[in-house]
């Protein structure tokens, strides 16, 4: 600790010590180390101020000697003030923590939290964090929630901020907090994907309440149809919507499960009735009748087998009807959704061509 | 400067003599002399190399080699011996590998199970399992993808519509839903577009407009979106997006190798060159030097 004068280890980055500071040259307790530098650039001609070329010196001199002590951790911290990206710096930060021992671990956080309300973006402020909190296992808990909670509540759609506490609940396994935490985020703005993100991850990982899962579909279906309401062109529900069911089992592995909830029909027609150009829920309107007409036709091709091969078969012209029914609304979507949307007319023509092979299936079994 | 047919403004010998004193007894490049070597800067000499047709500068092996220690048992990753694991290191690695014709070296079907592992609901893919899709993050999982030649694992129709969703109706692309449009989107949808087929599926002439509105009339460089300051990554992203779309006057970048054409295919020549007498069992599981046998 005495290296660092009367600083704690880890608290020598933000604020700066009242007064200016010493120059490391001028320091007692350098002394004994002989600065290192290295001439100027020709071709990058990296502008340093004095301050940090004196600290680079010393920096570079302690790399060499691999010394890991208090005052390189304090060399460290001046070293990521005056440039946060240099990531030499904070690797050697994270070397000296390890070699301190936990009291150095914990200061760590008072730290990065000084970082972090400078630049909250920093790829290696937030790999450092990870680390240390990563360290200290699932007690870390409580501190990271209020850390990435003042990232959120400044950037609420903080890459590293989310990922940070991806990280930290798949340790600490609390994953009902985590799930109430992207609630509260999608209630605060129901635009924001990178919470509807959160609570997917939150649904793939946590177990689910009561043995039906049907009926536990339906709420959170209720729950989307909630969000949609509130705003009918918002793409982040939609998208979940369907990743419901391309993502969690058993539905993932079912063909065409979405097709098998009526429910997903009744929030598209809603949120048309809303907004009758809204592209999105024709876009899902559209999948919902094209899976209807795949598993009409797949169901027309057992009542084929079932009659015998005999195409004329009652049940078999009743279901290639369905189908033919199906094919006619989807189409009927994807051209109002081309309407609504000219921008992606490219997607809409390419998903209406999706269709025509079940439409040729479907009329190949009356043949 | 290459797509703009003007390499030759900068002073090369300089820039490669920099270049060669950045790399470390390991094989791996830093981001200036001190720095440690890093798996972004190693890549970005191997390209700076492989512009200036000098790749003989280096030995691939060694190269090659502190990028493939780089794996981990996973698949993924890590930028460097202590920093974070990331889809754009999968990348980095795969395209550095491929310059190098040493992807031979890396556990590839692995690499491709953990960039599957990233992907999300949507068809996109994030940093690391679970995180949300981001069209910088999808560039690099496409990318590499498509060095392997695994874009089977795409969900391509799923996907492609999410990357045409990011055109707001400014004509610009944004990164995910509900964020503002920039420039360096041009490159990062376009480029998954380009290598996927799609590349029709947004409105060209917007986008286009909307690029160069954001130049910089005075000092010529190009922002991040209209009247903010010009800086080399936008102007990159931006002439990048431009030859995607073919802009008169530009040379064609390829959208995987984010090189000109024409260097690719020097490589591919290159590659194959040396190859050719290796011992054909390596061959057969190089996944890269089996793409540059076919062309
Ligand atoms: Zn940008």
């Amino acid at each position: 600790m005495s290296a660092a004068g009367s600083q704690p280890a880890g608290g020598a980055a933000a604020p700066a010590p009242p007064g200016p500071p010493l120059p490391y040259a001028q320091r007692p307790d350098w002394a004994d180390v002989t600065p290192v530098h290295i001439p100027e650039e020709a071709v990058v001609a990296i502008q340093y101020t004095a301050e940090h070329s004196d600290a680079l010196g010393y920096f570079r001199a302690v790399v060499r000697s691999g010394e890991l002590s208090p005052r390189v951790l304090a060399l460290t911290a001046d070293m990521i003030r005056f440039n946060q990206a240099d990531y030499t710096a904070w690797r050697v930060r994270w070397r000296c923590v390890q070699a301190l021992g936990p009291e150095a671990l914990a200061s760590e956080l008072d730290f990065t939290h000084a970082v972090m309300l400078e630049n909250a973006k920093n790829y290696q402020l937030w790999n450092h964090r990870r680390l240390c909190a990563l360290q200290l296992g699932a007690a870390c808990a409580d501190r990271e929630d209020a850390f990435t909670r003042e990232a959120i509540a400044f950037d609420e759609k903080n890459y590293h901020a989310w990922a940070h506490r991806q990280a930290v609940v798949r340790v600490s396994g609390r994953w009902a907090a985590e799930l109430a935490f992207a609630a509260e985020l999608i209630e605060r703005d129901v635009r924001n994907n990178t919470a509807w993100n959160q609570r997917m991850f939150c649904l793939q990982h946590m177990p689910r309440e009561g043995a039906d899962d049907a009926a536990w579909l339906r709420r959170e279906l209720e729950y989307v149809a909630g969000a949609i309401a509130k705003a009918p062109r918002n793409e982040a529900p939609w998208r979940y919507l369907t990743g419901l069911f391309a993502t969690l089992q058993p539905w993932a592995g079912q063909p065409r499960a979405l097709s098998t909830f009526p429910d997903v029909h009744q929030i598209c027609q809603e949120a048309l009735q809303e907004c009758p150009a809204c592209a999105p829920a024709l876009d899902v309107m559209a999948a919902y009748y094209e899976g209807l007409a795949a598993l009409g036709v797949a169901r027309a091709q057992q009542q084929l087998a079932a009659a015998g091969g005999a195409p004329g078969a009652g049940p078999v012209q009743g279901a290639v009807a369905g189908v033919l029914h199906a094919v006619a609304a989807a189409n009927s979507a994807l051209e109002e959704a081309g309407l609504a949307d000219p921008m992606r007319a490219p997607y809409w023509f390419h998903r209406m061509r999706g269709l025509t092979p079940l439409q040729a299936q479907a009329e190949a079994l009356l043949a | 400067m290459y797509l703009l047919g003007r390499l030759g403004d900068m002073d090369e010998a300089a820039i490669l003599d920099w270049v060669l004193r950045c790399q470390h007894p390991n094989g791996g490049f830093g981001g200036s002399e001190r720095n440690d070597p890093h798996m972004l800067y190693t890549l970005s000499a191997v390209q700076i190399l492989a512009l200036y047709d000098k790749l003989e500068l280096v030995d691939a092996d060694r190269v090659a080699a502190y990028v493939a220690g780089l794996q981990q048992p996973d698949g993924s990753f890590a930028g460097d011996a202590w920093g974070e694991i990331d889809t754009r290191f999968s990348y980095c690695a795969l395209l550095c590998l491929s310059i190098l014709g040493r992807t031979s070296l890396i556990n590839v079907p692995k690499a491709l199970d953990f960039i599957s592992s990233c992907k999300n609901f949507d068809g996109g893919f994030g940093c690391t399992p679970g995180n949300e899709s981001h069209a910088g993050q999808v560039f690099t999982c496409i990318g590499a993808l498509a060095l392997a030649d695994a874009l089977h694992l795409v969900d391509r129709d799923l996907f492609c519509w999410w990357l045409c969703e990011r055109q707001t109706s400014g004509g610009g692309l944004n990164g995910r839903p509900e964020k503002l449009q920039d420039v360096c989107y041009s490159w990062w949808c376009l480029s998954c577009l380009s290598i996927l087929d799609r590349l029709h599926w947004i409105d060209r002439p917007a986008l286009t407009r909307f690029i160069l509105d954001c130049q910089d009339e005075e000092d010529g460089g190009i922002s991040d979106r209209p009247d903010d300051m010009a800086d080399v990554y936008h102007t990159f992203f931006g002439i990048a997006g431009l030859s995607l779309m073919g802009y008169p006057g530009l040379q064609a970048i390829d959208p995987a190798w984010a090189l000109p054409v024409e260097v690719v295919a020097r490589i591919k020549r290159r590659n194959a060159a040396s190859t050719v007498g290796a011992e054909a069992e390596v061959q057969a599981h190089a996944v890269g030097a089996a793409a540059a046998a076919e062309s």
